[in-house]
């Protein structure tokens, strides 16, 4: 038996903050009703979107739509602001392991026209500038730096180019022409090894820790698995991190048997995924970050220590742990304890932890817990029917994630395009080695074809019944990577693909996109054993 | 008797994959200047979202590997009835709606032309980087990504450089190549220099589409055509009919004419072939509206000087070239990837970066070699500071007038820059997109005649 929770509109959420309000409700300093953001802040969008009625869900809205302002408090409090750009999850370790130092991604501006739906009008200040609606939404950031409107300009901006996005790095090399200096570390192509060629496990390679097959894997190997474990060492005892989350008990519950008739994996293979690097590649990147390091040392006038960079890696690895705990919940509870719409925000926050990085921890403990409990009780905010569907990219318009559950559907797995902040970075490894490994695994500097596979791994891990690859209008790499990865699932699950295109604003394309999703979710159903 | 296997046609595109490497390797580089068409290798590769360029490299590189060469449709296809086009080919051959010469090209199976093929890509630009994704198919060829560093700079990202250029040369060896010894490489590199330093020396004296013909016809003529710093049309691939079937070799060479011959030196005949070629192909490749594409067009001497940018031309593009210039401009700087812009240093009026002096040439060949490709200024290296010094310094060495800036579909790298020549550019910038189908080949001269009224 399953109790249904019923998602709120703002109007709803008003009611509900209030009744909150009047019982033991204890909010952070950001906190306050979602609909201040409408009011002070112009995010209109919010009036289109349909929220879980949690506090757990009202402080993560609160924690991801106050981020600006704490990036102008750590301004007025000489804070070091670190602009990272593109690599998606390194920098921000690096550069939150240094006092005083915050970093963000401007890149995260892709989603102002969509939250402000448009009102911004960042996407014409972008058009004027010569970047029209032929490149990534992202070039929305290029309005945001010359409009200086939304966030503080950075102290020290550092892209990653090269096996990245032609999009973005068009973009910021524009950014670069108006005056914003940049300092860019490459990260190559990710090719296989060669025959003979020492190479490395990447993260994100190694098997998951189910049904007690992490042994097998440790006896597996070439000889470039030598290394790694030659020099394996304990993980360094860090004083500043507090004890992870003892005596929480492990409502995860295991992956099911068999839902909606396709069966789940029993053999320990389905976990594995090989992803390696040559060598040579690993310390290639190695020397580029160790020119970040260099550069965030020098802003920030004091050495950045392999000792510090340890402590900033387990505190990165803490978040990528509850928030992977989080989706595997998510993803493969009976029931979905909690909408797409906030799990993709609480995926988002594993980039940069949102300008703050304890209290960033701190909202996705608090959204576990609140998934555990709906777990325990067995709630849930969907029909126990709903389609199970992998989501491929993130999307232009966070509505998009309603509308396929509005549909019938259910996210169960998503490949955002940064995967590798999701996975633990090896506390094993020399630091600059470890992120080295970490930026190498980036799904963006790879083939399609390694996507792919970790999306089909994924998919199968959690049971998908169907899934959506969701095209970012204009993007260089989902002319050919959508078909490759939809040809992937197709072949080796078997499942219904649809590729479909997310615009900042679905809202003039959404009886087209809905229909699609609508037919996706019905093939899907009729796949089901009876 | 024994047969030796044909040697392997190596076919590449970008201006940082040194065609001297590979013909070093007693292989064949063939620089790709491919057509956009629309036949079925062309239909195989995703349209949305894919820059024309890489898909037509993509699409030529399947038809090569199967074998395929180039000719007519309305001589051979209507009786294949492949479809609609066929048949607007068969009711007017010679009046034909598209004034794209390429878009009624259709590759058939010519055994006699048949080598085998391999493809080299960089990872500079995502259309490139991500082709091997689509041409993972049993009908593909061979395909080398080679990883050429983003970032602006020397040191570590020469290294990297060189080792992807030693990885490229163990599998080329894979191919049936030969590793060279130094001695050779120096030859190598010695005689692709002294090669386009005859084209280069020319280029006044060449159309836009001469020229451009010739830089990639020397990037193509490493497997032995150049002997004592001549040009040997056998091994040019303007010239031996590399991407052309009889068919159409027959017809250009019944359409080869007498013109520009004044500007052929007696030492070069692979650029005189490639010269009257391209002069020659346009009443066989009506790719132009025929009332745009007169033989009695000016001599392209004359007119308002003007600079070509942008990234890879095709091959329907040197049609317009020809065009542009009929209209009264002249292309005193090809600054596109596989012209002057594609060339190590050339851009920047240097110096020839692989000086046959240079003692480190002799001593470390295959560093000097990478050296002076990875130093080659382009728009979407990071930063590309350098590329805006060079383009300017050379426009203002060459008395471009204006800048033509050509804007390919989906090619973000280069469309990002139009507005920032403007900005930084004092002479106009005309964006032309004549990349694309007929009607915007008009559109394209329309533009140009304006510029050109805006200019005298």
């Amino acid at each position: 038996m399953t109790r249904r929770i019923e998602t709120l509109t703002l109007e709803q959420w008003d009611a509900r903050y209030d009744a909150l309000r009047a019982g033991p409700l204890r909010e952070p300093a950001y906190g306050g009703p979602l609909r201040r953001h409408v009011r002070e802040g112009g995010d209109l969008r919010l009036a289109q979107l349909r929220f879980d009625p949690s506090a757990a869900g009202l402080r993560l809205w609160n924690f991801l739509l106050t981020e600006e302002d704490r990036l102008r408090a750590a301004r007025a409090e000489g804070h070091l602001l670190v602009g990272a750009m593109k690599d998606l999850g390194t920098v921000p370790v690096l550069a939150f392991a240094l006092p005083r130092t915050v970093a963000f991604y401007p890149d995260g501006a892709w989603w102002i026209p969509c939250i402000m739906q448009r009102s911004d009008r960042l996407l014409h200040r972008a058009d004027a500038m010569g970047v029209d609606e032929s490149f990534c939404p992202v070039r929305a950031m290029l309005g945001a730096f010359e409009s200086a409107a939304h966030f503080p300009l950075p102290d020290v901006l550092l892209c990653s180019v090269g096996a990245a996005c032609d999009d973005f790095s068009a973009i910021a090399q524009r950014l670069a022409a108006m005056g914003h200096p940049i300092t860019w570390w490459e990260i190559p192509h990710r090719r296989p090894p060669e025959p003979g060629e020492e190479s490395v496990d990447l993260p994100g390679s190694a098997p998951l820790r189910t049904k007690g097959n992490a042994a097998s894997r440790e006896a597996g190997g070439d000889a470039g698995d030598a290394r790694d474990e030659n020099e394996s060492t304990p993980i360094p005892c860090i004083p500043c991190i507090p004890a992870l989350s003892e005596g929480c008990e492990d409502a995860s519950p295991k992956p099911p048997d068999c839902v909606g008739g396709i069966p789940a994996p029993t053999t320990d293979a389905v976990w594995d995924l090989p992803l390696r690097a040559p060598r040579a590649l690993v310390d290639f990147v190695a020397g580029e970050l160790q020119r970040v390091r260099d550069v965030l040392a020098a802003a920030a006038g004091c050495e950045l220590t392999d000792d510090m960079l340890r402590c900033g890696i387990a505190h990165a690895n803490r978040v990528r742990r509850t928030l992977a705990e989080l989706r595997d919940l998510a993803f493969s509870a009976p029931v979905a304890p909690l909408p797409a719409l906030e799990l993709h925000i609480a995926e988002m926050l594993a980039l940069h932890f949102c300008s703050d990085r304890s209290e960033c921890l701190r909202v996705l403990e608090d959204l576990l817990a609140e998934a555990r409990r709906r777990v325990r009780a067995g709630e849930g905010v969907l029909d126990p029917a709903a389609v199970r569907t992998f989501w491929v990219n993130p999307v232009a318009d966070l509505r998009m994630m309603n509308v396929l559950e509005e549909c019938g559907g259910r996210v169960c797995g998503t490949e955002y395009l940064f995967t590798h902040a999701l996975d633990e970075i090896p506390e094993h490894l020399p630091p600059l080695e470890a992120l080295a490994r970490t930026a190498l695994a980036d799904p963006m500097a790879g083939p399609a074809r390694d996507r792919a596979a970790r999306v089909v791994r994924d998919a199968r891990r959690w049971s998908a019944q169907a899934a959506v690859v969701s095209r970012i209008p204009g993007a260089s790499h989902c002319a050919t990577e959508g078909a490759v990865i939809a040809d992937a699932l197709r072949r080796e699950l078997g499942i219904p693909v649809v590729e479909l295109e997310t615009p900042p604003l679905i809202d003039p394309m959404l009886p087209g996109l809905r229909t699609r999703i609508q037919a996706l979710l019905e093939a899907a159903r009729d796949r089901r054993t009876p | 008797m024994t047969h030796e296997a044909p040697r392997c046609d190596i076919l590449f595109a970008g201006c940082y994959v040194p065609p001297e490497w590979i013909a070093a390797h007693a292989l064949r580089p063939r620089r790709i200047a491919p057509p956009v068409t629309h036949d079925r290798w062309t239909r195989a590769l995703p349209e949305e979202g894919m820059c024309p360029v890489a898909r037509a490299m993509g699409a030529e590189a399947l038809r090569r590997a199967m074998g395929g060469g180039m000719t007519h449709r309305g001589d051979r296809g209507e009786r294949r009835g492949e479809g609609k086009q066929a048949d607007v080919a068969r009711s007017s051959p010679r009046s034909l709606p598209s004034p794209r010469c390429d878009a009624v090209l259709e590759p058939l199976p010519d055994a006699s032309a048949h080598r085998p093929v391999a493809l080299v890509l960089t990872t500079l630009c995502d259309q490139q980087r991500r082709l091997p994704d689509v041409l993972d198919r049993p009908d593909a060829p061979p395909v080398f990504l080679l990883n050429v560093p983003a970032r602006w700079g020397a040191g570590p990202l020469l290294d990297l450089y060189v080792r992807e250029l030693e990885r490229l040369g163990r599998w080329l060896v894979g191919l049936g190549g030969t590793a060279p010894s130094r001695d050779t490489l120096v030859r190598t590199i010695r005689d692709f220099a002294a090669r386009r330093r005859q084209v280069l020396d020319l280029r006044e004296r060449l159309s836009a589409r001469a020229l451009h013909e010739a830089l990639i016809d020397v990037a193509s003529g490493g497997s032995g055509g150049a002997r004592g710093g001549e040009v040997a049309c056998g091994a040019s691939n303007a010239c031996d009919g590399g991407l052309l079937t009889p068919v159409v070799r027959e017809r250009a060479e019944r359409f080869r004419g007498s013109v520009m011959a004044a500007s052929q030196p007696p030492h070069s005949k692979g650029i005189a072939c490639a010269c009257r070629r391209s002069e020659a192909s346009s009443p066989d490749r009506p790719s132009f509206p025929a009332s745009l594409a007169s033989p009695a067009s000016p001599p392209v001497r004359e007119g308002i000087p003007v600079a070509l940018v942008g990234g890879e031309l095709t091959r329907g593009d040197l049609d317009v070239l020809d065009a542009i210039e009929r209209e009264g401009l002249r292309i005193v700087l090809d600054a596109t990837d596989g012209g002057e812009g594609g060339l190590p240093a050339v851009i920047a009026e240097g110096e020839p970066p692989l000086n046959p002096a240079s003692s480190q040439l002799a001593a470390e060949p295959l560093r000097a070699l990478a050296r002076a490709y990875l130093n080659l200024p382009h728009p979407a290296r990071r930063g590309n500071e350098a590329w805006y010094a060079a383009l300017k310094t050379t426009l203002a060495a060459r008395g471009a007038r204006a800048v033509l800036f050509r804007r390919v579909p989906w090619c973000d790298l280069w469309n990002a820059e139009a507005h920032r020549l403007r900005a930084e550019l004092s002479i106009p910038v005309l964006e032309l997109d004549f990349a694309s189908a007929g009607v915007t080949a008009g559109r394209t001269l329309t533009r140009v005649r304006a510029l050109v009224e805006s200019l005298t």
